[in-house]
């Protein structure tokens, strides 16, 4: 018996968990047994228990949050429900999801010996572990910096240093690659992956983005609710199990099995010997032609050497130069930071040129206030809890028709809330929905008064892959088919190889580095990189098979016609 | 405008790690001369000893390099500062029977602006050099509880986080049409709604991010805490503070035996 328990690191049986004034639980009957030392991914939809699960690991679910948990939790060989958070703390170290938010101090070093504080380490022993959790995780050039200076990418490791310095049996990570531009991601999982090769320790990574991640798990387990698939990764896939839950697979995988190849890789590297046969191009004469946009017509949107200048003295903007035309669909990618929301803020004069102009449909936007020029421009920012104020749904979308004074009002807010499929939920309070729901709710308070111009800042942030899809539906049927021109900010990369983009956009450090077609632009690895992102993985494939003079597929869908073509 | 004051207040108690004279003392001496700035400032009256106390506190605002911050938010808080003044001066005037005296206005007011930047020059000092985590340590060795101070480290880091949330949501809510400059002064009030809701909504789910996050590296795990580089009252702290002790003493105490003496000769 005691054998047994050692034997795991988490003990799952039976646990249901309902939170305060909650009739519905957050998860069911769960069932889960971690073996110590295993590198576990928990994926599954929004809203469908994750985050729930790793709060019951740490102990917050109960002894935090209250409300009702059934069943046996033991962590470690302790008894969550039984014991206090005294006895879980320092066993299980947990990464949360945004950076900023779980970082209290202002020094890194500072952030890192937090922990070890609170358990009262000598000053010596703390020191000792600090040094090694920088070095572990090689960021020991951080150690002086302040927290609130650090990027995105660096943010996440030093969470996760100022978790190791606790030495924790068991971590936990919530969804860590969420904000991370691509490049940083693909960082994080390697040093993640390192450390728990070389160390005695239980991962335990929830995550939807599973391209990068996947081939890092021993199991993956499918938690809707309750658990509805486990296993090893390989054999899901192979299974279809993830794609008939909505989960994402990476492409080349996907690919695979379509084209019907015998052991479906996980990983590029993996895909290499069996694609090389398939796609035998070492001399030939181009097979593609990159497509040109509609630039005959006059744009719509002119940016002149656009300079933008912070008050504090920040270079946002270094001489962008822009045309976009009536009809385009365009994305705008670059790492966090690159001024790609400073870029989109001039559109509709929310921010004037320091230097430069920008002229939207003949208007220069420094002669025009943003109310004028929010008619023919609507942005959708990123976070949509930073627009709902109102008690429902329906009046969150009729502010805006206020504001704009569209006519019969009333009439198009029921129209847009049927089209986006949101009407049935009009008397609910916009907090109350899913995070899917919400997004529509965003883009349908802005669609309603029927701007021409349509932009969207990171619009796919925290959708998993089944909400990725509806998205792209929206932006298809919604706003290109009817003729708007639509602007997407973004650093998914997967995403962009299947939307019908006109133009990419490639922003590094307040200048425009690359621009074109995007069979083109994901064909340029290096200016990627240097904006800190990376290619989606056909062309990705494409490239490392050196094809890519010959034929530049995007996606799945273009990958197989090209083989069936021939 | 009301932002570049935020931007301004915000720069000058602003943290910047340097290694220094005045980064080496003891969080306990900084807070001590601050607390005898203050009070010191509080005492005298006219400018002339204001300039000396003002003049003293000069050295450590070069090494440390913070002098540039003061101003900035001198030039931030102009507005309020004069202000101040005009309410002093009305306040003054009421007191005094309806009547002004130009001659007692030029000793006070200038007096009033030199007590400003000196108490500003000592709080700039006490922030700009020391990280809040020495001063709570500080703090915590004079025996008060560390989970009752780290709320104001908290505040310390998320204030500037929030006014960026706040700026977003204001972006976000002017590109659906919300004017905020027009209107009367209850439509403009009523405005805020579509600010402050969200506002308040994402400073919620950051707390409770934060709280998770603190909680699950054991804060509050013990009443005491220990602290990974210990502060040390050393013999600079003694002399640094003996000198201002000593200096503020002559200033405020014995300022008019030093004139008296000075004039019989």
């Amino acid at each position: 018996m005691t054998n047994n328990s050692s034997e795991y690191a988490v003990i799952l049986e039976g646990v249901t968990y309902y939170y305060p004034d909650s009739k519905e639980p957050a998860i069911e009957n769960v069932n889960l047994k971690v073996k110590r030392g295993e590198f576990i991914i928990i994926a599954g939809p929004s809203g469908g228990g994750k985050s729930t699960l790793c709060r019951i690991l740490l102990g917050l679910i109960p002894h935090y949050y209250g409300g009702r948990l059934y069943g046996k939790v033991v962590v470690e060989g302790v008894d969550v429900v039984r014991s206090s958070m005294r006895e879980l703390v320092g066993k299980v170290g947990m990464v949360f999801q945004i950076p900023e938010n779980q970082m209290v101090n202002l020094l890194v070093e500072e952030e890192i010996a937090f922990g070890p504080e609170n358990l009262l380490l000598t000053p010596d022993e703390i020191n000792k572990r600090t040094s090694w959790a920088l070095n572990t995780l090689r960021i020991n050039h951080l150690r002086q910096r302040l927290t609130y200076t650090l990027s995105g990418g660096e943010a996440q490791k030093v969470a996760l240093a100022s978790v190791l310095a606790l030495k924790p049996q068991i971590l936990v990570l919530d969804e860590p690659l969420a904000n991370l531009d691509p490049l940083s991601a693909r960082g994080f999982l390697e040093i993640l992956y390192s450390f728990w090769r070389e160390n005695n320790v239980t991962v335990i990574l929830v995550e939807h983005r599973l391209a990068d991640a996947i081939k890092y798990a021993q199991r993956l387990i499918v938690l809707d609710k309750s658990i509805i698939a486990e296993g090893r990764p390989r054999k899901l896939v192979e299974e279809g199990v993830l794609e008939k839950h909505g989960i994402e697979i990476p492409s080349i995988s996907k690919a695979s099995k379509l084209l019907g190849i015998n052991k479906v890789p996980l990983t590029i590297s993996e895909a290499l010997p069996a694609y090389s046969k398939l796609i035998k191009y070492d001399n030939c004469n181009p097979h593609f032609n990159i497509e040109r946009g509609n630039d005959k017509s006059d744009p719509i949107i002119i940016v002149e050497d656009l300079w933008y200048t912070y008050p504090s003295g920040e270079h946002a903007l270094r001489g962008v130069n822009l045309r976009i035309h009536k009809g385009e669909f365009i994305a705008i990618v670059g790492a966090n930071g690159a001024g790609k929301t400073t870029l989109i803020k001039h559109f509709n004069g929310l921010l004037k040129p320091t230097r430069g102009r920008v002229i939207v449909f003949g208007m220069d936007t420094r002669k025009h206030s943003i109310a004028e020029l929010s008619r023919y421009i609507g942005i959708v920012f990123q976070n949509p809890l930073h627009q709902f104020f109102e008690e429902t749904v329906e009046k969150e979308v009729m502010f805006t028709v206020k504001n704009m004074k569209v006519k019969n009002g009333e009439e198009k807010v029921k129209e847009i809330l049927k089209e986006l499929k949101i009407y049935h939920l009009r008397y609910k309070s916009p907090h109350e929905i899913s995070a899917g729901e919400q997004r529509r709710l965003a883009i349908a308070s802005i669609l309603v008064y029927e701007p021409e111009v349509i932009v969207l800042d990171e619009p796919t942030a925290g959708l998993d892959y089944r909400l990725k899809h509806e998205l792209l539906d929206i932006i298809i049927n919604k706003m290109l088919r009817k003729g708007k021109t639509v602007i997407m900010v973004s650093h998914d990369m997967e995403f962009l190889a299947n939307a019908p983009i006109d133009r990419i956009i490639v922003m590094e450090k307040g200048r425009v580095i690359l621009s074109g077609h995007p069979r083109e632009v994901l064909y340029r690895v290096d200016e990627l990189n240097l904006a800190k992102l990376t290619q989606p993985q056909i062309p990705e494939l494409i490239t490392l098979l050196r094809a890519d003079k010959c034929l530049r597929p995007l996606n799945i869908n273009e990958l197989l016609d090209i083989l069936a073509s021939r | 405008m009301r932002l570049a004051v935020i931007e301004s207040i915000r720069d000058a108690f602003s943290y910047e790690r340097k290694s220094n004279f005045v980064y080496v003392l003891d969080p306990r001496t900084k807070i001590l001369y601050v607390a005898c700035i203050m009070v010191s400032i509080f005492l005298i009256n006219d400018w002339v000893r204001l300039i000396l106390v003002l003049l003293a506190q000069l050295p450590l605002a070069i090494m440390g390099r913070y002098s540039r911050k003061v101003l900035n938010l001198l030039r931030g808080l102009s507005i309020f500062i004069i202000f101040l003044i005009c309410f002093n001066i009305v306040v003054t005037y009421i007191f005094e029977g309806f009547r002004l005296e130009l001659s007692s206005l030029i000793n006070t007011i200038p007096a009033m602006i030199i007590r400003v930047i000196a108490a500003l020059m000592a709080l700039s000092f006490l922030i700009s050099t020391t990280s809040p985590w020495e001063l709570l340590q500080g703090l915590s060795k004079l025996h008060i509880n560390y989970t009752y101070l780290y709320p104001f480290i908290i505040a310390y880091r998320f204030i500037p986080i929030m006014f960026n949330e706040m700026k977003s949501i204001y972006d976000a809510q002017r590109s659906r049409g919300l004017e905020l400059e027009k209107g009367s002064v209850i439509q403009k009030a009523r405005k805020l709604i579509p600010i402050i809701i969200p506002t308040i909504v994402c400073a919620l789910l950051r707390a409770r991010d934060l709280a998770e996050a603190m909680e699950a590296r054991g804060f509050g795990y013990s009443k005491r805490r220990t602290f990974y580089r210990p502060i040390r009252f050393k013999l600079m702290d003694l002399a640094f503070i003996i000198i201002y002790i000593v200096f503020l003493v002559i200033v405020v105490g014995f300022w008019d035996k030093i004139m008296y003496l000075s004039s019989v000769e």
